[in-house]
């Protein structure tokens, strides 16, 4: 046995002084009656019909001593050792999306959280917990901790995630312990049916039943005047008869209804509509209630209503440019002569082509065989390179974001060109689309005054690009590149990253989540992301060309978090299981307590028995 | 005593108490008190409110003519009774709260007394001081004789012993001519028994009030105890008081109390225990009543 607090032993001073209190409080007290006729008398009928009274004198004594000495065991906290009780314990906790649900009960992740619980409690003294939270990542909230009280306390405060979770992550984190000391214990807390498993005990924490309805798939289209949207809907438990309701605008009132009777696990398409000139936003909701109601719901933004940008050509030959751009974009697009070309500032993209100004404007610029050097412009032109032969350039195999973004959907081949500039001096943060010669011919990046700038160091005419049908995909991209709408995606799944372009003109770009979290976004990177972890709408705030600016972003629960039955995600972690424990402690605090207080109330009793019922 | 016992309130509730027990009282005063104290003699004793019941013959007209009240005329019977009481003044008497054993035995006194004089009685009081009779008033006859004495009861001192048997034992108990009241707490061996035998013998109504404290009712006192007797400083009793014991005291009690009770029973004399902090309506009306000592 040893104590946690040796000092608490200090208490036990209190037994000597309370025997010699009790020594000098136990004289015999002198009193004068009318008369000792009947006490004496009273001899003669003394009789004891309690053998305790013999003792009742000195049973307040002694508890009195049982008190001091249980309360220095208290505070001296004593601790047997347990030989081979103690384990080490990791609990991985699945914290996806579909452990939030539930009912009334509490949700699978409560469940999961109260059987850790239980562990930890019936655990010996001496066991080690290490729990690992597993979402879209895994993270370990406490390692090899032996304090119980705090590890349930650190429990407690979980929350379930709203994203994916991630096994192969979590496998590997317990793997690690488990290389560490084979005779890890292993628990794995879901409500996902997992295929493999070995060296784990599976704790399912789902209920048979739970009916969860989900809404997915949903895709809108304006055409005239009329919004038409589509999703499919589900049920997974069984049958169900499900009422489907279209909202537009943030209205309380829905515009168009739909009851469907769908069969279990099958998705039925349901559509609505709802004539309008022009929305902001519309809310498809499930109304019937189930176990998971957030992926009842889905809410599309119309942004390109706020995205537009003016553009303006500066090129005596526009045609291929002009046509294109009418096909890909419904901003206004002025044209001007390079001998009238005074500036671009009031515009957002600004196209020089065969051209190039003696200052860059502050926007987005494309220099389209851009031939002599300006400041700013991020480059050096070092003349044209005339081509005995057309020969065919070449697209880049890089795989950064950027270029990726600005290929897609490019075959990059059987362009030629017979000539182009040479560009050297490039600032490091352009990406090459295509090179020729190993001379970057396309490329894109942000200048030095902060805007986004595309260059393409050969004359549209004198290249067969134009006729390609790369061209149109690609001058997609580069438009999108250069005039990005802040937001692109108005919808995305909880666990995700949303994205934000960030121009020269974007400032103070601040998110706010549905729970009121407020997350400041670092404008430094041409696309800035923010991890989305709550379910419902983000509201991201931003000063674009010095005016105020509201987007909005949808996060919904993933479409697999819906139905986690049918995950079949394994967990196997490697090597032989062995069952070696350490000593463990066995703590009376508990026990000591129980003592403390019926001594206490016995003490009480006595003293109440003595006061009050006898007299 | 310091503390006047008897005072203008007692007085009056005296009279109140008078006045409730006037047709009740017989029995405290032998059974046929009420056509002895009516007596047919000529002397005239006092006036008394007429009550629905009483001989309409001896109703004064001329006192009717003057008051237009109703009073009947009183004369002392042919044998007049002479009621004895005696109060026991030991130390033990005033020992306790507030003297309450001596004020409820100088209350019980002045009360009996008082009845007794309403009756058209002789009243003499007496306080047993050593083994002495001490005479506190005697030959109290009518109601401002009463007036006149009474106050000397607050008088008596309750600081010595007192021997019952030995003080009334020599002294003249009179024979056959009415009640003799004993006022003790009785805490002795049997000191009584004699002066009741010779009281009994001497055909006299006897009547025992023993007067107990609360304290000694019920004690209180608990835990290691070294008792010192009121009376006399090397009687003690030392022992660990508890439940037991205080069960034992009780028992104690009760046999003390029941034997004076048959032995009184067997001398034909009638006893009361009253406790003392009970106020004299309830004495009368509750203790007395109950015990057959006022019917």
């Amino acid at each position: 046995m040893s104590f946690v607090n040796p000092l608490g032993l200090l208490g036990l001073i209190g037994v000597p002084i309370i025997i010699i209190i009790y020594i000098l409080r136990n004289k015999f007290n002198e009193q004068t009656v009318t008369s000792t006729y009947i006490w004496e008398l009273s001899e003669r009928f003394f009789k004891r019909r309690n053998p305790l009274s013999a003792i009742a004198g000195i049973i307040s004594l002694i508890l009195q001593l049982l008190l001091v000495v249980t309360i220095s065991l208290a505070i001296a906290k004593p601790r047997f050792i347990v030989p081979d009780s103690a384990g080490e314990y990791c609990f991985v906790i699945d914290s996806s999306a579909s452990m939030g649900m539930g009912g009334i009960q509490g949700t699978r992740f409560d469940r999961a959280k109260a059987e850790i619980g239980k562990v930890i409690d019936e655990a010996s003294l001496g066991s080690t917990f290490t729990l690992a939270y597993a979402s879209d990542e895994t993270t370990v909230v406490y390692e090899r901790l032996t304090d119980k009280v705090l590890a349930r306390e650190m429990l407690d405060s979980l929350e379930c995630a709203s994203s994916t979770g991630s096994f192969p992550d979590a496998v590997a984190v317990a793997q690690s312990y488990f290389n560490d000391n084979p005779s890890f214990l292993v628990y794995l807390f879901t409500d996902k049916s997992v295929g493999e498993h070995n060296n784990v005990e599976i704790v399912n924490v789902s209920l048979q039943n739970e009916q969860n309805y989900a809404i997915s798939n949903v895709a809108s289209t304006h055409m005239g005047s009329e919004l038409s949207v589509s999703a499919d809907v589900i049920s997974y438990a069984s049958d169900a008869r499900l009422e489907v309701l279209l909202y537009v605008d943030g209205s309380n009132n829905y515009r168009d209804k739909q009851t469907v009777e769908v069969k279990a696990g099958e998705p039925l398409a349901v559509s609505l509509s709802y004539r309008t000139d022009s929305y902001e936003s519309y809310r498809v909701v499930i109304t019937n209630a189930d176990a998971l109601p957030s992926d009842n719901e889905f809410v599309g933004y119309n942004h390109k209503y706020e995205d537009s940008y003016n553009i303006l050509i500066v090129s005596d030959t526009p045609f291929f440019l002009q046509a294109a751009l009418d096909v890909l974009t419904d901003a206004k697009v002025d044209t001007v002569s390079t001998k009238d070309y005074t500036g671009a500032d009031e515009y957002g993209l600004c196209i020089f082509h065969s051209y190039t100004p003696e200052v860059l404007p502050d926007t987005a610029v494309w220099l389209i065989n851009s031939n002599r050097n300006v400041d700013d412009s991020g480059f050096g032109a070092r003349g044209v390179i005339e081509l005995d032969n057309p020969i065919e350039i070449v697209k880049s195999d890089s795989t950064a974001s950027t270029a990726q973004k600005l290929l897609s959907g490019v075959e990059g081949r059987d362009i030629a060109i017979g000539e182009y500039v040479k560009y050297s001096g490039m600032y490091t943060k352009f990406t090459t689309l295509f090179s020729c010669d190993s001379n970057p011919v396309i490329f894109a990046g942000v200048n030095g005054l902060g805007n986004r700038e595309v260059v393409i160091g050969f004359d549209l005419h004198k290249a067969d690009i134009a006729l390609s049908t790369d061209f149109v995909v690609l001058l997609g991209n580069l438009l999108n590149y250069a005039c990005p709408n802040v937001v692109e995606r108005a919808y995305y799944s909880a666990g995700e990253d949303a994205e934000i372009n960030i121009t020269s003109r974007t400032k103070n770009v601040k998110a706010v989540s549905p729970s009121g979290e407020e997350l400041y976004i670092d404008t430094s990177l041409d696309t800035a992301t923010f991890k989305l972890n709550e379910v419902g709408t983000y509201t991201v705030n931003l000063t674009y060309a010095g005016e105020e600016k509201t987007y909005k972003i949808y996060s919904g629960i993933p479409t697999d978090e819906s139905n986690p039955t049918e995950s079949e995600d394994s967990f196997s972690l490697m090597g032989e299981q062995q069952f070696e424990r350490t000593d463990g402690e066995f703590d009376p605090i508990v026990i000591i307590f129980i003592l403390l207080a019926l001594i206490f109330t016995a003490d009480w009793m006595v003293y109440c028995y003595e006061k009050y019922q006898l007299r | 005593m310091k503390k006047m016992v008897i005072d203008e309130a007692f007085l009056g509730e005296l009279e109140a108490i008078q006045s409730l027990l006037r047709n009740n009282v017989a029995g405290a005063f032998g059974g046929n008190r009420r056509s002895k104290s009516f007596g047919s003699s000529c002397e005239f004793a006092d006036y008394r409110e007429y009550v629905p019941g009483d001989d309409v013959t001896k109703i004064d007209w001329n006192v009717y003519m003057r008051f237009e009240e109703l009073y009947e005329k009183l004369y002392y019977d042919e044998r007049q009774m002479h009621t004895r009481i005696y109060i026991d003044a030991s130390r033990s008497m005033a020992h306790g709260a507030d003297d309450e054993k001596a004020e409820a035995a100088i209350k019980i006194a002045a009360a009996f007394a008082y009845l007794s004089i309403c009756e058209m009685d002789k009243v003499s009081i007496y306080a047993i001081v050593g083994s002495e009779l001490v005479d506190v008033a005697s030959g109290i006859v009518g109601k401002d004789s009463y007036l006149n004495c009474v106050n000397k009861l607050n008088e008596i001192e309750f600081d010595t012993d007192a021997h019952i048997s030995d003080a009334i034992m020599p002294s003249n108990v009179g024979y056959g001519d009415g009640l003799s009241i004993i006022i003790s707490d009785f805490l002795t061996d049997d000191d009584y028994e004699a002066a009741i035998g010779k009281l009994s013998e001497s055909k006299r109504d006897v009547l025992c009030i023993q007067v107990l404290s609360r304290e000694e009712l019920n004690p209180q006192i608990r835990g290691k105890m070294h008792l010192f007797d009121s009376e006399n400083n090397a009687k003690y009793y030392r022992k660990k008081i508890d439940h037991d014991v205080v069960h034992a005291y009780k028992e104690a009690l009760a046999y003390v109390t029941d034997r004076i009770r048959t032995f009184c029973e067997s001398r034909g004399a009638r006893y009361a225990l009253i406790p003392a902090y009970k106020t004299m309506p309830e004495v009368f009306f509750g203790s007395m009543a109950d015990m057959e000592v006022i019917k």
